[in-house]
């Protein structure tokens, strides 16, 4: 008698708590289409946008900085009045560069993150990292209209406005990068043995077809995957490495990121191999690059190696420099022990750049913000007073971002400096074309100062 | 007892389920809501009579199974309704995680193999998956999926059958050069596997129209589309639990827990421990690609560091957690799964801890095992043998 009195209040208790269910199911659902018009993220007062990085994990040295600074330059707008009178709010998600299990806290996914921005809402995605973990959720930001602003990363995939209107690159695309190289390199070392190492994807896959447009065809071209350098804790590099040592490469060309870059110029260390190192932007950062070697090498074996940059170097007499450093020294809750001495590295110098130009095309835009007003602006202004060398400029048809930069040189464990100050541009086409660029950014603009 | 017990069920079930209509019918805006969600529930008032009936359990366990499995996604999915896009995509996630998990559990609680390549096995259908989606874009979702599964199942038939020969700790470190391996397998074929890139489906996943029909014009396609692949996900997984609680019912699954128990007397009374066995590799690796593949069509693609060795450590930490050889213990490892990054999110937010801090960075790790030494210690049976045991000692104390 018992268990079936027991049962039967269960069975009702059950009902009732479903009724309950039900009507708060009808009340939510009418609710819900109570939504109105307004922007997602946008209020009278603020404006929330939000991107996916690299927090911790595999690729999080160096570019666990790239967001925060950023952000540091939004806490810096914020605290002189904001944009028409909104401060930005800036939500970072770890995505773990989609990696989970390696030092990451959780088991994050970029898509997770992502729908959880969404959940939020954002006005935007801005500067979120990565080309695979970007492409992953390309059509999830496409279907619910959200803007997919500036994506770290040189992949083509940004510039594909036909389909995806509402997505944009920033930097200078793997493939243009490549063929600034190939000029310099057919100049410089016009009898040298090249050879190429590249990341298994867009970043490896663009940049070597830039280097043999711009006409370099290297003897050996080799592509290594993320996972088995983690697998292998940077081991796998080694076999490549001696590959272009047999065959006596006297420039090895990198599009790698940073932990590649170790690994290589580790093993090159290991067999007494000196050759002339050309490195990407995204893998040379310096202080990265430096970092495992410090107290085991007397010198930093990147010292000598070229690269490529978009942004004023330190070395140069750029006003964006020591704003930067002013902005970087304000945010001690993300950058402590940061001062007006210490140096910029390129990953905060990444952030800061996109960050200016999401508060420049914002303050293009005016006070009557939509996501339509906003890309609308993004694709009709030149931006000409951010950091970077040239001016910004997207077109309806033309969402890469920036095309240009010039080559510099690994001069300590800290700094590059430019070679000639030249700057170059190319685009993405199938032809090796380099030309020089004549019209300049102008600096910083004064209400921003 | 029994049929006065069942003569008043009956009468209560009708009663709520009229109740249930009127309100469903009243509180919602449009006739067909209305209707869809009376249906909804009054199939759940059905449900739960049949399955307060003891005597219907035992003469029909198969039916009782389903009509349990149709009130458990009967429930789930309405509560999808409520829930935000964020947290519907977790549950999908956790769904598709839990059928990787009863996979595992099964051939490990009812077979007693150990294997450490689960997480490769999953990552099988997810390509699998993707690469079919992509060569065959009019295939329909369940077709592809199915597909998956067939690929799971045929690597699973390769890796089984020298697998009969081997036990304990050397099957486990087959299964282990698998997961290793499978990472350079996939950047050996990079053609077909994308490279570091991956693959993206072809084409998102979207709501059908229909769907549209319980939300007001004006609500984010995301909603809708989300909420449509939770409910996939969740039926998916329902089947996929529904099955698999008959085969651990059944003369296969007995067979099983003979040779796990006692390998010789399982051949003495006529099993065939090889075949046993590889029928329970496979099918484990069926389920590992059906979760995989059906994490793909969650996140609109697939990337080969997912599936690297850590997810497979990962798989076996979350069914010994839950409980290893039981459906209910899947179920709370593909939630744990589901949730962890939002937990320790909260964690690091309430505690001020830097999240690149080296505490912060490792709380997964931490976290997971920790849990793992807590459930060695003192739950070996995990989360659904702590909870067994303490209904079984609370009906113990009870007077009736």
């Amino acid at each position: 008698m018992v268990k079936t009195k027991t049962r039967r209040v269960t069975i009702t208790g059950t009902a009732m708590l479903l009724c309950l269910g039900l009507v708060t199911a009808g009340s939510s659902i009418v609710s819900a289409g109570a939504a109105s018009a307004k922007v997602p993220g946008v209020t009278a007062h603020q404006i929330t946008i939000g991107a996916t990085e690299p927090v911790t994990g595999i690729a999080s040295s160096g570019y666990n900085q790239v967001a925060k600074a950023a952000n540091a330059v939004f806490k810096y707008v914020n605290s002189h009045g904001g944009v028409w009178s909104r401060k930005i709010k800036y939500v970072i998600k770890d995505d773990c560069y989609g990696t989970p299990g390696f030092g990451c806290t959780g088991v994050p996914s970029t898509a997770s993150q992502t729908h959880a921005l969404l959940g939020i809402p954002v006005f935007a995605t801005v500067g979120s990292l990565g080309t695979p973990t970007q492409d992953s959720v390309r059509a999830l930001l496409k279907g619910d209209g959200v803007p997919q602003l500036f994506v770290a990363s040189g992949s083509r995939d940004w510039n594909n406005a036909h389909v995806y209107p509402g997505l944009f690159g920033w930097q200078p695309s793997y493939n243009e990068e490549s063929k600034i190289f190939a000029k310099y390199i057919k100049a410089t070392f016009p009898s040298a043995n090249v050879c190429f190492l590249g990341q298994s994807d867009d970043f490896g896959q663009d940049g070597l077809a830039g280097l043999v447009a711009g006409g370099i065809k290297p003897l050996s071209a080799d592509l290594y995957s993320v996972p088995d350098l983690v697998a292998t804790t940077g081991a796998s590099i080694a076999p490549y490495v001696a590959d272009f040592q047999s065959k006596k490469c006297t420039v090895v060309v990198m599009d790698t990121i940073p932990g590649a870059t170790d690994a290589a110029l580790g093993a090159a260390l290991q067999l007494g191999y000196a050759p002339q190192w050309v490195i990407s932007s995204v893998g040379s950062d310096p202080q990265t690059v430096d970092a495992p070697f410090v107290g085991k090498v007397p010198t930093d074996p990147e010292i000598g190696a070229i690269t490529f940059s978009y942004l004023p170097t330190t070395t140069t007499s750029s006003a964006w420099i020591p704003w930067i450093t002013k902005v970087i020294e304000a945010d001690p809750a993300d950058f402590p022990g940061f001062t007006s001495s210490s140096v910029l590295n390129g990953n905060i110098a990444y952030g800061a750049a996109y960050g200016v130009s999401f508060v420049e095309a914002l303050k293009a835009t005016g006070k009557n913000l939509t996501r339509a007003s906003f890309l609308k602006t993004l694709q009709s202004v030149t931006f000409s007073q951010t950091p970077s060398l040239v001016p910004l400029r997207y077109s309806s048809s033309n969402h890469q971002g920036l095309n240009s930069g010039y080559i510099t040189t690994v001069i300590s464990a800290s700094a590059t400096k430019p070679l000639t100050g030249i700057v170059y541009t190319a685009d993405s086409s199938t032809d090796g074309r380099v030309t020089v660029v004549k019209t300049l950014s102008h600096g910083i603009p004064s209400w921003l100062k | 007892m029994k049929f006065a017990g069942t003569r008043r069920r009956v009468p209560i079930a009708m009663g709520v389920a009229v109740v249930a209509t009127v309100v469903a019918l009243v509180s919602t805006t449009t006739s067909r809501e209305g209707v869809a969600l009376s249906v909804a529930f009054d199939l759940a008032v059905a449900c739960g009579l049949i399955l307060s009936l003891p005597s219907f359990k035992l003469s029909h366990p198969v039916v009782s199974r389903a009509a349990l499995t149709l009130l458990g996604l009967d429930v789930a999915i309405f509560i999808t309704f409520f829930l935000n896009s964020s947290t519907n995509f977790n549950l999908a996630t956790g769904a598709a995680m839990s059928i990787v998990l009863l996979g595992l559990s099964f051939l490990t609680g009812a077979s007693g193999q150990i294997s450490l390549g689960n997480g490769a096995f999953m990552g099988v259908g997810a390509f699998a998956m993707a690469i079919w989606a992509n060569h065959h874009t009019t295939t329909p979702i369940v077709a592809t999926l199915l597909i998956a599964v067939v690929c799971g199942a045929l690597v699973g038939l390769l890796l089984g059958l020298p697998a009969t020969r081997l036990r304990g700790p050397y099957l486990a470190g087959m299964t282990l050069a698998f997961a290793v391996a499978f990472t350079f397998i996939l950047s050996t074929f990079s053609s077909w596997t994308g490279g570091d890139s991956g693959l993206q489906l072809p084409t998102a996943a979207i709501a059908p129209r229909w769907l549209d029909g319980f939300f007001h014009a004006g609500t984010p396609p995301l909603t809708t589309t989300t909420l449509y692949l939770t409910d996939v996900a969740i039926i998916v997984a329902g089947v996929a639990f529904f099955f698999m609680a008959n085969l651990f019912a059944s003369r296969t699954g007995r067979s099983m827990r003979l040779i796990r128990d006692n390998d010789v007397a399982a051949e003495l009374v006529g099993v065939s421990l090889p075949r046993t066995r590889v029928v329970a590799f496979i099918v484990s690796s069926a389920y590992a690609a059906l979760g995989g593949a059906l994490l793909t069509l969650i996140d609109n693609s697939v990337s080969p560091p997912t599936y690297s060795f850590a997810l497979s450590v990962t798989i076996l930490s979350l069914i010994v957690i839950g409980g290893i050889g039981t459906i209910s213990g899947a179920l709370i490892g593909g939630v744990i799964y589901a949730f962890s990054t939002n937990v320790i999110s909260w964690i690091t937010t309430q505690t001020g801890l830097n999240p690149q801090g080296n505490l912060a960075s490792q709380l997964n790790g931490i976290i997971f095992g920790g849990l793992l030494i807590l459930t060695m210690l003192f739950a070996p049976f995990g989360i659904t043998g702590a909870a067994r045991s303490l209904w079984h000692r609370l009906r113990a104390r009870s007077p009736g």
